[in-house]
């Protein structure tokens, strides 16, 4: 038995997408050989295509047969138009050839000699062939076919080259095809149906000797080639830094801070719900002004308001977003939840609070967020993601979420979310003697003393004020509340009902 | 792919010259495409030189043949040299206009076609 600190690692190469890199665990292995497969027009030829010139860049030498799928003639011609392409690197480290010819004319065993000259020739460090499916097609009988591709598959490795062989495989081909029973890798390009849109997704069904991370990733095709998002998921937690219990963040409101006790922990995530003009966002941006005051940078993902508008609230409380941009304390992006995916979403989420070394975050709201994501288990796993990732990087969140108001009954949570959240605030309109007042409560904090009786708070010039209890009702969060009378206290009531 | 003639000028012949452009397309776009753009090529050359005429391409059975002028065979002569080089001067634009540098850039470093001056000029492949 080997000693684990003995085994040799599996040298990778990269195919030149990061992202793609970490699902693969690092890579391509060298000298294997993967099966792309997807329907056509889902991008196994563009991906294959970047994989290439960017091993060729690195210095890489790397063989690319086409067979008879798109035509060599349209294929280079479109390839042209991504920026991976780079005309100095063919015939120097990238050498394409038609294969398809022979493959027509001439007998399985002669193509695979005429591969095996052409990988001896050029000695390359990858290579590709672009149909393999179209190959296979042509080989006839399942014993010759898997002969063909076992040889190969032999031939490839004894030459020292990493192979891919691409090709629009059914369901029922992954079962049946030998390439796949032969395959180290198999990554397969698909789609997502969204509603009446579609997102590609790429997915990685078998890579030997690796720990791949396994389900569907978001990707996009851009001129720069194969973008990749992987699945939203929640970081692996190893030597998070602890803080003390002490230790808070002022929200920016003095009263809501004395309900929190001094304010919310570091790194902790706050989910602020309420119903629309209950001043979710306005909190949202107390909270950001608050740390810019105290020199931490703040950031806001709107998806409801843009920057324009958000501009507009602040300044009509007289503070000035546009001059904390201008000095790179305070970062607003704008987030269309039309276009949103949420995978995509988190990825660069955290690269942007990355950048912008942003030590508070908003995001508002999930609401929004929720549109993107195809189901509510989802949902919940890309709040709990998203909250889990940032925490990490020692960012302390603040989410809102809309939730319908409801007179009469208390609605406590929204979507699910607000159980994934350490802290939970809930603002709500309440009829007080016939008139709309708000109402601001701590429902949760955890692992942190806390006041739960429900506060008026009220939005003015000076921005939100948290004031005193609601003396003499009951039933706060209801939205309509009953008044006490000293004649019927609730202890009394209470007796009477047994 | 067929390897590179070797040898001077007057040992080659057009076929052989014909056969290397042939087989140098081939090998990167494959028969059907060579064979029509070569086609679409000797259309327009043919008008300065009818001597293309005799040139044809055809399907057969899975794959693509072409044949010659018997007088290609023979040791290469100016006439057949000139028809060829009417034959690039047609072919390259054609190229340029489908695959913009590529092949264009593979052929010009056919050394023998480089020989003949029937490689694709500097202006062309950039």
């Amino acid at each position: 038995m080997n000693d684990p600190g003995t085994v040799a690692p599996i040298e990778c190469l990269s195919s030149g997408i990061l992202e793609l890199d970490r699902i693969l665990d690092g890579g391509l292995p060298a000298r294997s050989v993967s099966v792309i497969t997807g329907k056509p027009g889902s991008g196994k030829t563009i991906l294959t295509l970047h994989v290439l010139f960017h091993l060729a860049r690195q210095g890489k030498r790397c063989l690319y047969f086409t067979t008879l799928s798109e035509p060599t003639l349209k294929m280079i011609q479109y390839m042209q138009r991504f920026t991976y392409f780079d005309q100095r690197l063919l015939d120097e480290r990238i050498v394409f050839t038609d294969l398809g010819s022979r493959a027509r004319s001439q007998r399985p065993e002669q193509v695979l000699a005429e591969v095996s000259a052409r990988v001896e020739r050029e000695e390359p460090d990858l290579v590709a062939i672009d149909s393999f499916k179209a190959l296979h097609d042509l080989l006839g009988d399942a014993a010759s076919s898997r002969s063909f591709v076992y040889d190969l598959a032999v031939s490839m490795a004894a030459w020292g080259a990493t192979t891919l062989l691409v090709g629009e495989y059914t369901t029922q081909d992954l079962a049946s095809a030998p390439e796949f029973a032969i395959a180290d890798g198999i990554i397969h390009l698909g789609t997502q149906p969204q509603e009446r849109a579609s997102a590609r997704v790429l997915e990685v069904l078998k890579l030997r000797g690796a720990n791949y991370v396994s389900g569907q990733h978001f990707f996009e095709i851009t001129g720069a080639g194969v973008a990749v998002y992987p699945r939203a998921r929640a970081p692996e937690v190893t030597g998070e830094a602890s803080s003390s219990i002490s230790e808070r963040m002022t929200s920016g409101i003095a009263g809501l801070d004395d309900l929190l006790h001094g304010g919310v922990p570091p790194r902790s995530s706050t989910v602020v719900q309420g119903s629309t003009g209950t001043g979710k966002t306005l909190l949202g941006l107390n909270f950001l002004r608050a740390g810019v005051q105290k020199g931490e940078r703040g950031l806001i993902f709107a998806l409801e308001e843009t920057p324009a508008q958000l501009r507009s609230i602040a300044a009509a409380l007289g503070w000035d977003l546009s001059a904390l941009e201008a000095e790179r304390r305070l970062t607003v992006i704008y987030i269309s939840p039309l276009e949103l995916s949420a995978d995509r979403f988190l990825y660069e989420a955290r690269e942007r609070v990355q950048t912008a070394g942003a030590q508070r975050v908003v995001l508002d709201s999930i609401s929004s967020v929720a549109l993107g994501v195809p189901s509510e288990r989802r949902l919940h796993q890309f709040i709990y993601a998203l909250t889990k990732h940032f925490r990490l990087a020692g960012v302390t969140t603040l989410l809102t979420l809309e939730v319908p108001e409801q007179f009469g009954a208390v609605q406590l949570t929204g979507h699910g979310v607000s159980s994934i959240a350490d802290n939970v605030v809930v603002l709500r309109f309440v009829e007080v003697d016939g008139r709309l007042e708000r109402a601001i409560s701590v429902l949760k904090a955890r692992g942190v003393q806390h006041e739960t009786e429900p506060r008026r708070f009220t939005i003015g010039d000076g921005g939100m004020r948290v004031e005193g209890a609601f003396t003499g009702y009951r039933g706060i969060l209801t939205g309509v509340p009953m008044p006490v009378t000293e004649s019927a206290p609730r202890a009394d009531w209470r007796k009477e009902e047994r | 792919m067929s390897s590179e003639p070797v040898g001077t000028l007057s040992e080659l012949t057009a076929e052989g010259l014909f056969a290397l452009l042939w087989d140098s397309m081939a090998d990167l776009l494959g028969t059907a495409a060579t064979a029509t753009l070569l086609r679409r090529a000797l259309r327009r050359a043919s008008a300065q030189q009818p001597v293309l005429c005799g040139v044809a391409t055809e399907r057969e059975g899975l794959t693509y043949r072409y044949t010659v002028p018997p007088a290609w065979q023979q040791a290469l002569d100016q006439e057949a040299l000139a028809a060829l080089r009417a034959l690039t001067l047609e072919l390259y634009p054609l190229l340029v206009e489908m695959t913009g540098p590529v092949v264009v850039r593979r052929l010009a470093r056919v050394e023998t076609l480089r020989r003949a001056a029937l490689a694709p000029q500097e202006e062309v492949t950039r």
